[in-house]
Formats: C-alpha cells, structure tokens, sequence
C-alpha cells in the first residue's frame, strides 16, 4: 500500500536553542548542588572545595539557565504571573516555583557556608535544597514526558533519566572545575571517588537507553524516531557523540587505574561527560521536534 | 470516544442514507445560523457587510463583504444567493489579499527604457489618457479604427458591455479578441455545432447518475461553487453515485464512486463505443430522437435515426476503444447500460475532454451519449444553461460600421468554424504580418506572454516595437505581460469596481445580482470601465453615461424584475434577486412556436433543413436571394431563426447560436460536412501520440482547488498553500525512468525545454507527466515570484516579513505550442508530447 | 494597547491573587468578554463534526479561517492535510481538515504555568491572551499541533472556535464557508442539534483517541492511516 502525503503544514518547534540550554544549564545546576550538598554530608571536611564548587556552580548555573528560560517568554515582563499562579497540572508551574526555591536555597547555601558560614542554618538550607535540586533536575522530564504525541518524550523513564543525567553533568562539572583549580585543586582521592560516582550514574544512563528498544519496538511513531536515532539522520549524535564520546570514553577513562587520577584525563573524561549530556538533551529536544506530529 | 473499527467503517455505506449530513439551508433554532454577519475577533465589534460578488475564478458566485475600519477584512458567499447558498471557495476567500496586494500598481506608468527593461515613470492619469486618446482618435479618423486592438481574458457581464458592445462598438474596431480557444472554446464550437448555445448546466439536485470526462468540477470548473457543492449533496445525501474519467486523480476524481483513468485525449473513442453499447441494447430514447437530427435527411423518421446511428457506431466496440483508451472493455459496456439505465442521468464534460486535438468531436460525441438517453435539458440531465437578462443602455445610436484585422481566427485554413477565435494564434499572426498588424494593442483582465504556449515566442513578439508598435496593458498588478507594455493603466481589483453579473445558475432559475465597490479604489486606480467612458468623452463620442456605476444603475432601473424590486437601491442593498415565481426552466426545446411569429413579415421555411427563419432578420438580400441561397449558406441566418419543423410541428427546438445550424439537436452537422468533416460524431487520435518514443511522456496541464490561473499566485494565503508545482508521473513510469520523488528531470518539446521536481504519485495514468500551470511567476509581486513590483504598491506588510517559501515552481507553457484544433480552433494544451530524462 | 492590555490584567490578576474573582467582576460589572458569554452558556458542550464523505479538500475552511483572524503566515489554525493512498488504479486521496480539537482533557490547559488557557464551560478551550507569557509550552503538549505563537503579540494562539461568532449565533468562519458543508458546528449537549445527531447515529473516529484526550472535533469516515502523523510518511 502506497501513501504519500501531498500536503501537510510545517509547524515551527515549540522548544529552541534558549529552552535546550535551559535544559542543560538548570539540570546541571540542580546536579552540581547535589554534588555540593552530598559531599558535605557525606564526604566531610576533605571535601569542603568540592562543596563549595558544586554550591557556586549551580548559582551560576541556575542563574544563567533561569536567564535563557526568561529569554525565552515571548512576553518577558509577563514572567511574574508564573508567581502569582501555582498550577497543580502543569510542571512548568512547580518548575517555576522550584527554580525559586532552589535558587533561593543554592543563595543561602552559599552564604551561610562561605559569607557568614553557619554550620547548621547551612545543614537545613542544604537538605531543603536537596528537595529542590531533584525536583529540578527531573521536572524537565516530567515536562516533556507529558507530550503524548513524541513518543521520545513520552515515557515514564523521563522523570529519573533527567535526573540522573543532571547528576552527571552536575559530577562532571565540579570534575572539571576543581581540576581548574591549581594548588587548591583537592587531592586525587577526592577526584578519583568522584570519577567513581561518576562512572556508576554514566553506567545508569547507558541503562536508560534501552529504552531506544522499546521506541524501536513502538508503534509507527516511536519506531520512526528509533530509526532517526539508530540508523538514520541522528545516528552519529546517538552513537558516536552520546554513547562513545559522551559515556563510553569517560566510563574507560575513570577507570583506568593509571588514568582515573591524572589531572589532564579526569578534565578530558569530565568534557566529554558533559558533551554527552549535552547531546542527550539536544537528542530530546531536536530529534524530539523532528517529526511531525499530526 | 466513540472509536471506529475497520467493520463499522465499511458499514458507513448503508448508515450514509440514513443520515443525510446536512440540507442546505436547514436550520433548526438550536443551531448558529450559517452566515450573513461578521464580527472583530478582537473587539467583537460587527463589521460592515455589503453585499458583491466574486471574480476571482468565472463562476463569479455572489458574496458578502466585511469591512472594518474602511479596511475589507473577510469575503463570505452570499446567504441569500441562490446560485452559490452563501459558499464562497479559496480563491473566493483570498479576494482579500487581490485587494492589498503589497505590490498592485497604484499609478500610470510610463515605460522609459527598452521595452521589457523595467524602467518606468509615474505618469499623470491625464498624460497618459491624452496620449491613448491622441493614438487611438489618428487611427480612427484616419479611417482604421481596427489598428487598435483591444485583447480581453476575462470580461463577464456589464463589463463586456460597456467596453466591448459600446465602447469598442462605437469607436469602430471589430478586432477585439477573448481568451475562450485557450479555455473551453471546443467545448463551444461543439455545442453550438449540437445544440446551438454554448453553455450547458449541469442538474445535479435531480439527477440519478453523473458520467464525468474530463471535468474537475469540484476543483476547478466555470460554474464551480455552485455546482460542485449539489454535487456533493446528490452523492452523499442521496447516494447517487458518478463515474469519472480523467487522466489524474483529482479531488473530483476521488470523491466519485469511481475513477476511470484514461490515456488522455482518448475519451471520444469510450464515449463512441458507450453509444454504440447503448444504442445495440436498444436502450435509447425514442421520446427524444424527434429533435435529432441524425441523417442529413431534415424529415428522417425515428427509426430512421436509430438505423443510421447504430450503422455509424458499429465499429466503434469497446474493444476498439480498450486498445486506445487503455480503459477495459467490459468497463465500458457496464457504465454505458448503467448510464443508460439510470434516467436521468447527467453526462458532464470539460477541459480533459475537449483541450485537445479531436476535442469537438469528443464533445460532439458527448452530445451524443446524453441526447440518445434523451437526457438533454431535463431534470437531473445536461441543461440549456439559464442566466440573467439584463437590459442596459446601449450607447449613441449611429455606430460606426466597424472594421476588424482578420488575426482573430487562425491562419487561413486552419480552423473550420472559429465562432471563439483563435487566440493562441493571434501573436503568431502579427510576426507574421499578412493580415496587417495593429498600431495599438492593448489587454486587459489577460495575459498573453503567460497564458498561452510558446512563452518565449510570445514574449519576443511583444517586445518588438517593430511588430507591435505601442502596448498598453491595464492591470492592477504588474504581471509578465504589463512589463512588457509601453503603458499601464491601474487598474483597480475587482473588489473596488462596479458590475452587474449574469452567470449561469445551477437551478434553472435565473439569478441577478451585482457587483459594488468594498472600499475606494487604492491609490490612482480607475476602474477601466470608467476609463472608456472617459476616452470616448476626448475622442468625441459620449457613450451616454459617465461611468460604470451609472451604467449599472441605469441597467437596474431598465431590467424588468429588478426594476420593479426596486431597482439600483435594492440591488445595492441585496446585492442578489431573482423572480421568486419563475420555476426552473427545462425542455424548453419542445415549446411550439405560435402560428402568429410564422406569419411575420419575412419568415420563411427552408425546405432542406426545416427550419422557418426571418431573412430580413438576417439581413440576406432579399426573399429570393434567401430562398436561393438557403438557410445553412446564408450568411448570419442563424440571427433570423424562428423555428424547427418537426413531424408537422414548429417547435423552438435547439435554437442556433454563431452558426447556421437547424433547430434540431444536431449529431448529424451538415455544417461539418461541408467543411470535409464526418457530419456524425468519430474519433480521430492525436497526430503527435501516434509516434512517440520511449522517453516521450504526454504532458497534461491543470488546475488546482486554490489557484486561478496565474492570476492567484499574488494571494498569500493561496500561495502559501500552494507555490510549488512538481511534475506529477505514476511510479510505474518513474520506476521505468529511474526517477523517484524530488529528483529533477528535464522536459524537452519542440517549444523549449524546463527542468522541475518529480512528484511520483500512484493517482495518475502512467506514461503521463502532469504539471499544474499555476506556478513558475518571473513577475506578479513578492509572493507569487519573490520580486516586488516597481511601484511596490502597498509597501510593506507584516507578512512579507513571514513569507516562508522562496520556491515558485515552472511554467509549463514554456514548452507548449500553441496549435489549433481542426474544427474550433481550441487549443491543445494537453496533447504535448515531452521527452524526459534527469536532469 | 500593550499598555491597557497590562493594566486590564494586573486588576484581574488581583482579584484572581485575593481569590474575589468572581464577586469582584458581579460588583464591578467588568466581567470580561470570555466570562460572561461563558456564564451564559454552561449547559452547552460545542463540538465540530466534520463529514468526510463530503470534503472534498478544498482547501476554503482554511483560507477562511487565516481571513477571519488575519492568522500570519507560516501559522495555521485550521489547515487541510491531503494524503494519497493505495496503488494505480485503486489509489485515492484522503482529506483530513483539522483545527483544534477542543480536548476534554487538555494536555495545553494542564501544563499551562498561569492559566492562560483554560477550558470554558462550553467545552471550548481557549486563551486569556493578556494571561499568555508566551512560554510556548502549550504549543510543545499539544498532540495535535493546533498551537502557534503569534510572531507579532508573541503569545499563543489557535482556534477558538470562533468565540466572537459562535456566542452572536453565526457559524464559525470555516464552516460557513464549506463549499461541501463538510463542516457541521454545534452543541453537542443539545440532542436535537446536527452535531448531536451525527454523533449518536454514524460511526464518529476522533484524532489520537488512545492518548485520552477526548477530542471534541469528530470525523466521519476518516481514513485511519491520514490520521496518523506518519500517515504517509514524511
Ligand atoms: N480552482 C480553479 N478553478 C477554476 C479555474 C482555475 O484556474 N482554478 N479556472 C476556471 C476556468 S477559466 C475554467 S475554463 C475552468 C476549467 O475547469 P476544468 O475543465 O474542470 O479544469 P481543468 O483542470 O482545466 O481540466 C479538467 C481535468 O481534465 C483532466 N484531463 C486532462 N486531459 C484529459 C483527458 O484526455 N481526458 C480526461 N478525461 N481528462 C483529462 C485534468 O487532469 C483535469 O483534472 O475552471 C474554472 N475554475
Ligand atoms: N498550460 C495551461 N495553460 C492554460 C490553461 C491550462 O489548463 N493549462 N488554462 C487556460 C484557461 S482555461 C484560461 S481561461 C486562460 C486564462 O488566461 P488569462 O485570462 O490570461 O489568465 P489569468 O491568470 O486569469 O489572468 C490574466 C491577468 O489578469 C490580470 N488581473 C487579475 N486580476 C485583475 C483585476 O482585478 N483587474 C485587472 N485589470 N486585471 C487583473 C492579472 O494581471 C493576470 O495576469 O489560461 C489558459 N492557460
Ligand atoms: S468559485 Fe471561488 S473563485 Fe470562483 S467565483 Fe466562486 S468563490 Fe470566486
Ligand atoms: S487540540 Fe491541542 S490545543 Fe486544542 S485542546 Fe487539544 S491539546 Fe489543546
Ligand atoms: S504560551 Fe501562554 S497559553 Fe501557552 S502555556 Fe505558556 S502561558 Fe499558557
Ligand atoms: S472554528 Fe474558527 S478558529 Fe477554528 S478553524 Fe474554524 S474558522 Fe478557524
Ligand atoms: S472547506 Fe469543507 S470541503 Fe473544503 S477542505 Fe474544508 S472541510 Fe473540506
Ligand atoms: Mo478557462
């Protein structure tokens, strides 16, 4: 049976450049606070640097991202009626109010550690800013997840991918910023465990991807943007870019004992973890936009 | 919800009869009423009607205009029109942007470089009038007014009136030619050769069958909205099922029961071998063959008839026309009994039929299949089209006698009757010079560079000042042709102008309406009709009214009927009338014509034909002259007939229109024969299909649902839809040429070559590539080619900023040659043959 | 306009924040447009229903609609999808008008961050245009790719099913022009309206029914495949 469509209209994707960067920067900011928060649970004094990065990274980090999100209105000044509602459906609601909170959080956070450090208003800022930086890095994917006609997003796998690839690039962001730090830099023990968390949430990632066989298995739909990803147009970003460069390559360089602790080798895993990252929310959003819908 | 499966689906059939969708017109209080208001989305605020009517496409169905502001916003069909039943089309719909379009010519342009090299200055109106008058009053008082050549494309109504019957009329050139042999003219010659008027309706609120060749009523057709929306009505609320052939699946094509691929120009062979099935199964209609002429006998008796008629039809076995049409032979047969069977039953045909080499006689023999079911101007068949009768007023009474360049019809010998001219052959007349050459031409509503074949040829004829020494066009946008002229006259669109209008109605009850200005002319532009009032006025003959709304308004105040509705103001206010007690008018061939117009003075009876005619009507010389001569070789005898004899009776039978043919329906032309034609209806193939090659495919040219012509491809809204047209061929074909979708081939004719995309589709006959002939602009504004105009009219728009595409397509006239029909001189654009390779 | 635009809200916006909503427009009697024709149409559910048997993709409904609201190009509320199906000779064309579908359960209402777009109690799903911050999430969860952002206002917007017609008691733009009549308009609440009939008595197919939207445009005998977004292929 021949089908051709012989008209149809090209509708303009709703997500561009300023929300995939949102995307990126808001997730790894929520993953660098958590990198912050954890180690100064669990790791103790050795990783106060670690704590502190991962604090003033996801500051910045959320705060360029909130720009690009605000960038994005197409009625900027309108922005405060995102706070004047709380819409119980609509993630990009709680988003919005957990972008506050957790900003507000990260800002506190900072300050009683660094400005008027205060062991245990830092401790509650902290444990509530947990709660705000998982909902962070995994609305998005309750977001995207509620777009029942992408089957790339529609998926309850959503929620926890985001979140655990928020973690990675939140880990690798503080990787790399704390192998930028000279003398300050903190030993390799400290590195190395975190090249180890690392290699474990990678590994959970990869996990993640079979979900591609579910899509491959899908209906029409879902089985059309397996073959985009798998063999068509976005293969190499899918293969080459996420899964060699973006996951393989740092899993193999973490852990290789004589590797794993070299500065250079811990910076180069940490980039390439991050451009993994990056292309996995490019995939989403791109390749998620990329076939018509109706 | 309610989810279909696969079996309900299919049971949709059965449930289809049951519950019909929609009645016209019914409303129940519960319902919002279908139209006639309109309201500002934005303030809610409700927006001006007034009632005009369209002319984007011919059918010119009545409408309403919504105006905010002093700004049209929004055209809908008229509620109260009963032609269109408030239904407007695209193309209707997008008289929006025909109005503001971005790059209209607002003002008189004057050429000051080269022809044809873009250069222009703005002109007074005063200036440029002076010196059209100046030219055209030294070619009329130096006694040749026919140097002047007025070239029209569409001009309907009081339009053609005023410009042609008075204007034209009375400054005394008779060379005025149309656009009809590019459009339907065999179709015409063909019923004027049959039943004498040109024009046929289409009943379909009663019919019980619909045999379609050639027509996409649906999408395109010259009576469109209102027929193909009863069409729609007969096949779906009351299940009548259609048959169509057309070489293309088109919308109408898939919407009936059945689609029929056909080899094109091929139908004449089918439609012959479903008569001879028909006539063998002694299916035909004895009640009707009385008022056909079938023999060259005037007084053939029915069995007569039905002799010679299966006698000439005997060859014609749908074997015969399997192996031509490629349409199976059983096929045939079928439809042809249930054709036959099915009373009344409606056979329909159009440009796919007729826009080819053997077209007359493919219509001849429609003619034919539709008058031996006897279903000819009855309920539910092929009508006698009914229209308006306007009265208006007829300009200074002592016209000129006029005198004409004989360039309308073909060269000589070409072409056996003519009766629409030959306008494909007209610029190839004046490069060839024999039959002289006007010293002015002008066109309007037209565009002869883009609307015939041989564009190149076209365009190099109008650039020489040597043939063509002064060029006026008069258009509201600048399209190939105006820039090729010496003067532009803006030309408002026609959304700004004044008409009263006349198209043929689908119920057989004659509708008027009128069309009236929505806003003020933009800029300078002045209404043509106007402007001749004005020009006779400088040459010194006042047509007796000063302008078209004049004319319209003294048309109201003339027209029975309308008058007494109260005339010019009623019909500005309605827009629409029609005699609510007149009753549909059918068989109208079988009225007696009372004894008393027998009597009158120079009626006589031509023995030969039977036809009783007025010689002074005529104007034959005298009674004896008449006599001698006869009837079918008088001049112009057609213009003094009375009636036909028919078994004793004078009946007002198929009255003649442009030929002197009898009173019956004649299949049996003697007209034809005395020009060494087959008086009956025969089929003869395209010379060109018969030795084609491998690689040669048949080109076929069409319309799409939202493009008129090319005079839509300045609508945003249309051609944002459609902007591109790719060269449509069947998979097989392409399969055999190693072509798939999007590659590029390049078509060669003996015309030129183009090169376009391939759009490979199953909806197509293979060994046929088709090509839609509304795109491929070099000119006509930003959104039909991406060039403004050099007045850029209305300037900037926030669409211009939006355009999306910067495609526009191929013309596929580049490579079609302008060539003749033998026997009406249309021309046949779908016989090209083109040789296709990738390019 | 912006301005008075701004200022309309931020009152609006107050009353919505001290939860008077309701009382503050009966007192103040600005009630605006969408309220009060909302108000008076509770009991009504519209919904289109569009006769495939009939359209013959024409292409009218849509330029209609873009004359009606001046829609930009590029952006399209109502639009005509035409897909060809089969092999010669048996192929044929299927003709899928669309529009919004005015869902029951509307993913673009529920992600929708200010309530911007909301869902009347006449069923029709529309935008407080002075709400909108232009986030364009909306446009993302609509399976049916009904939204566009307006270039110029920069907010969302798609058919509203002719609101400003609708509650004057004239058909929306679409289905007055419908050449086929393709397009029937009405409340389905109202057993003894066109839509309701249709409905209740022929077999209806509503686009993407397995996401639980429950679309309120319904199409008789609709080709499954055209419906589809792959149907045909790219
Ligand atoms: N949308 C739209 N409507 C229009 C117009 C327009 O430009 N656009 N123009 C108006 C005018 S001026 C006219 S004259 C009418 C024309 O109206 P139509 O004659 O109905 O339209 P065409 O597209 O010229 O041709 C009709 C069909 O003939 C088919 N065809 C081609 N060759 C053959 C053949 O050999 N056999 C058969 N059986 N079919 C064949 C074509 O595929 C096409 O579908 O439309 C009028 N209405
Ligand atoms: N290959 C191929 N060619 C064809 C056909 C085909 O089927 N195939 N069809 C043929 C048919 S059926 C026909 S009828 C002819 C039509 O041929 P034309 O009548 O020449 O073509 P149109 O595109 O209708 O309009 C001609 C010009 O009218 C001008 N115009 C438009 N609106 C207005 C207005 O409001 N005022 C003024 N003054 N001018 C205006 C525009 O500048 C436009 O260029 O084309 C024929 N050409
Ligand atoms: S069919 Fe369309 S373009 Fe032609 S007159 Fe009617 S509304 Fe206008
Ligand atoms: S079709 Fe889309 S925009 Fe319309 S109501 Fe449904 S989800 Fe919302
Ligand atoms: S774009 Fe407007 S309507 Fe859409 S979700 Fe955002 S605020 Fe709501
Ligand atoms: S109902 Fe109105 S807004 Fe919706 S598609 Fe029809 S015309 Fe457009
Ligand atoms: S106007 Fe009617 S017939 Fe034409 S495409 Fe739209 S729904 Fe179909
Ligand atoms: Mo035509």
């Amino acid at each position: 049976m021949n089908e051709t469509v012989l008209y149809n209209v090209a509708h303009e994707p709703a997500y561009g450049l300023l929300i995939l960067l949102y995307f990126f920067l808001g997730g790894m900011s929520g993953g660098a606070f958590l990198v912050s928060a954890f180690s100064r649970i669990w790791g103790g004094e050795k990783y106060n640097t670690i704590t502190r990065i991962g604090a003033v990274s996801a500051l910045v980090f959320i705060a360029i991202g909130g720009l690009c999100l605000l960038l994005d209105l197409g009625r900027m000044a309108r922005f405060i009626y995102l706070f004047t509602h709380f819409i119980v459906t609509s993630p990009v609601s709680w988003g919005s109010w957990i972008i506050l909170g957790f900003s507000i959080c990260t800002l506190l956070f900072i300050y009683f550690l660094m400005v008027k450090p205060d062991k245990d208003k830092a401790d509650l800022v902290s444990k509530i800013g947990i709660v705000f930086a998982i909902g962070l890095t995994s609305y998005t994917g309750f977001l995207l997840s509620m777009g029942k006609a992408h089957p790339l997003w529609h998926s309850a796998i959503m929620p926890p991918l985001f979140l655990v690839s928020s973690c990675i690039s939140g880990l690798a962001v503080v990787l790399l910023v704390a192998n930028l730090m000279g003398k300050k830099t903190p030993g390799p023990d400290v590195t190395g465990k975190l090249g180890k968390i690392l290699i474990a949430f990678i590994l959970v990632d990869i996990f993640f991807l079979s979900d591609m066989y579910v899509l491959y298995v899908g209906i029409a739909e879902a089985n059309e943007v397996a073959l985009l990803l798998l063999v068509g147009k976005f293969a190499f970003l899918f293969w080459g870019i996420e899964l060699i460069l973006g996951s393989l390559l740092p899993v193999a360089i973490l852990s290789s004992r004589s590797l794993a602790v070299t500065r250079q080798w811990q910076l180069i895993a940490s980039i390439f973890a991050l451009i993994g990252v990056f292309s996995m929310r490019y995939i989403f959003i791109v390749v998620g936009q990329y076939l018509p819908i109706s | 919800m309610i989810k279909i499966n696969r079996r309900n689906f299919f049971k949709l059939g059965a449930a289809a009869a049951a519950v019909a969708t929609t009645g016209a017109g019914v409303l129940k209080a519960a319902e919002v009423k279908e139209g006639g208001k309109d309201f500002s989305p934005e303030t809610g605020a409700e927006r001006k009607a007034i009632p005009t009517a369209c002319w984007s496409c011919v059918t010119r169905d009545a409408m309403v205009g919504f105006v905010e502001d002093g700004r049209l916003v929004k055209l809908e069909g008229h509620p109260e029109s009963i032609r269109g039943r408030g239904k407007i089309c695209s193309k209707g719909q997008a008289g929006v942007n025909q109005l503001y379009d971005p790059d209209r010519v607002l003002y008189p342009m004057r050429r000051v470089g080269a022809r044809g090299e873009g250069k222009w200055k703005r002109v007074s109106w005063d200036e440029a009038l002076t010196e059209l008058a100046d030219r055209l009053k030294k070619l009329k008082d130096e006694g040749h007014p026919e140097k002047f050549m007025f070239h029209y494309g569409r001009m309907k109504g009081s339009s053609s009136k005023i410009i042609k019957s008075v204007f034209l009329e009375n400054y005394g050139t008779g060379t005025v030619g149309n656009h009809t042999s590019i459009c339907e003219g065999g179709k015409w010659v063909a019923q004027e050769l049959t039943w004498g008027k040109h024009y046929d309706n289409w009943d379909f609120e009663n019919t019980h069958y619909v045999l379609n060749f050639g027509s996409n009523v649906l999408e395109a057709h010259t009576n469109s909205i209102p027929c193909g929306q009863r069409l729609v009505d007969a096949m779906v609320d009351r299940g009548v099922k259609m048959v169509t052939f057309d070489v293309r699946l088109s919308n109408t094509a898939t919407r009936s029961t059945e689609w029929v691929p056909i080899k094109p120009g091929t139908d004449g062979a089918v439609v012959l071998a479903m008569c001879r099935e028909i006539m063998a199964a002694d299916l035909y209609d004895p009640e009707f063959l009385p008022f056909v002429k079938a023999t060259a006998a005037a007084d053939a008796t029915v069995e007569e008839k039905v002799a010679a008629l299966k006698r000439h039809l005997d060859g014609y076995t749908p074997k015969w026309a399997e192996k031509i049409s490629g349409v199976p032979a059983e096929k045939i047969k079928a439809i042809a009994l249930e054709f036959a069977r099915n009373k009344p039953a409606c056979v329909i045909s159009y440009r796919g039929a007729v826009a080819h080499y053997n077209g007359v006689e493919t219509e001849r023999a429609v003619q034919m299949l539709a008058a031996i079911t006897g279903n000819i101007d009855n309920p539910g068949g092929r009508c006698k089209a009914v229209a308006a009768h306007w009265k208006y007023p007829k300009g200074p009474k002592n016209k000129p006698k006029k005198k004409k360049l004989p360039i309308l019809d073909g060269f000589k010998g070409d072409i056996a009757y003519p009766n629409h001219h030959a306008n494909h052959q007209v610029l190839k007349m004046i490069k060839d010079g024999q039959a002289g050459r006007p010293e002015v031409y002008m066109w309007y509503c037209y565009t002869p560079v883009y609307a015939n074949g041989d564009v190149q040829e076209n365009i190099d004829i109008l650039k020489d000042e040597k043939l063509l020494p002064f060029t006026v066009s008069a258009n509201a946008y600048y399209d190939e042709s105006a820039a090729l002229a010496d003067l532009i006259l803006p030309n408002p669109s026609y959304l700004e102008w004044w008409d009263w209008e006349d198209m043929v109605s689908p119920t057989q009850v004659a509708e008027y309406y009128i069309r009236q200005p929505l806003v003020k002319p933009l800029g300078e532009c002045r209404d043509l009709k106007d402007v001749v009032c004005d020009l006779a006025e400088r040459m010194g003959f006042p047509l007796g009214f000063k302008s078209a709304e004049e004319f319209v308004k003294m048309s109201c105040e003339m027209t029975p009927g309308v008058r007494e509705a109260g005339g010019f103001e009623y019909m500005k206010k309605h827009g629409v009338w029609h005699d609510p007690k007149a009753t549909p008018a059918f068989y109208t061939y079988k009225k007696e014509v009372k004894p008393e117009k027998l009597k009158k003075d120079g009626v006589i009876l031509d023995e030969a034909t039977g036809v009783y005619w007025n010689w002074k009507k005529a104007h034959a010389e005298s009674e004896t002259a008449a006599r001698e001569t006869g009837y079918t070789k008088t001049k112009n005898a057609y213009k003094g007939y009375v009636g036909q004899l028919i078994d004793g009776k004078v009946y007002k039978g198929f009255k003649p229109d442009k030929v002197n043919k009898s009173g019956f329906l004649e299949l049996y032309s003697t007209l034809l024969e005395m020009k060494q034609f087959n008086p009956l209806p025969t089929y003869f193939p395209v010379p060109e299909h018969e030795k084609m090659g491998t690689d040669d495919l048949i080109l076929t040219t069409y319309k799409v649902a939202v493009h008129i012509h090319s005079r839509s491809g300045n609508c945003k809204w249309l051609s944002e839809i459609y902007h591109e047209n790719p060269a449509m061929i069947n998979s097989r074909t392409a399969a055999r040429l190693g072509i798939k979708t999007g590659d590029k081939i390049k078509l060669k004719s003996p015309s030129g070559e183009i090169v376009t995309k391939v759009q490979v589709v199953e909806g197509l006959v293979p060994g046929v590539v088709a090509i839609s002939h509304h795109c491929g602009h070099w000119q006509y504004g930003r959104y039909a080619s991406g060039k403004q105009s050099p007045q850029n009219g209305g300037g900037d728009e926030r669409d211009s900023r939006l355009m999306w595409w910067d495609s526009h397509g191929v013309h596929p006239n580049w490579i079609i040659s302008n060539r003749p029909d033998p026997i009406g001189g249309q021309q046949c654009w779908m016989d090209t043959v083109v040789n296709v390779t990738k390019a | 306009m912006e301005n008075m635009e701004k200022r309309e809200m931020s009152r609006r916006e107050l009353i919505k924040w001290t939860g008077l909503g309701a009382a503050a427009a009966a007192v103040t009697g600005v009630a605006k447009r969408a309220e009060a024709a909302a108000a008076a149409v509770g009991d009504k559910r519209y919904a289109m229903v569009i006769d495939l048997r009939r359209c013959y993709g024409c292409h009218a409904c849509s330029v209609a609609c873009k004359s009606e609201f001046d829609v930009p190009l590029g952006r399209w509320r109502s639009w005509v999808k035409t897909v060809e199906r089969g092999t010669y000779p048996n192929a044929r064309k299927h003709f899928l008008p669309r529009l919004c579908n005015h869902c029951k359960k509307p993913p673009c209402v529920n992600v929708c961050p200010t309530s911007a777009s909301h869902i009347r109690p006449d069923g029709i799903v529309d935008i407080h245009e002075d709400l909108c911050i232009g986030c364009k999430n909306c446009i993302a969860m609509c399976p049916y790719n009904s939204r566009f952002t307006d270039p110029v206002r920069k907010i969302a917007r798609k058919c509203d099913f002719c609101i400003h017609r609708i509650t004057k008691g004239i058909a929306p733009s679409c289905v007055n022009t419908c050449p086929a009549r393709a397009r029937i308009f009405g409340d389905l609440n109202d057993p003894s309206t066109q839509v309701a009939k249709l409905v209740k008595r022929l077999p209806v197919l509503t686009l993407k029914t397995e996401l639980g939207t429950h679309p309120h445009v319904f199409y008789i005998a609709a080709d499954e495949s055209t419906t589809r977004a792959m149907g045909g292929g790219e």
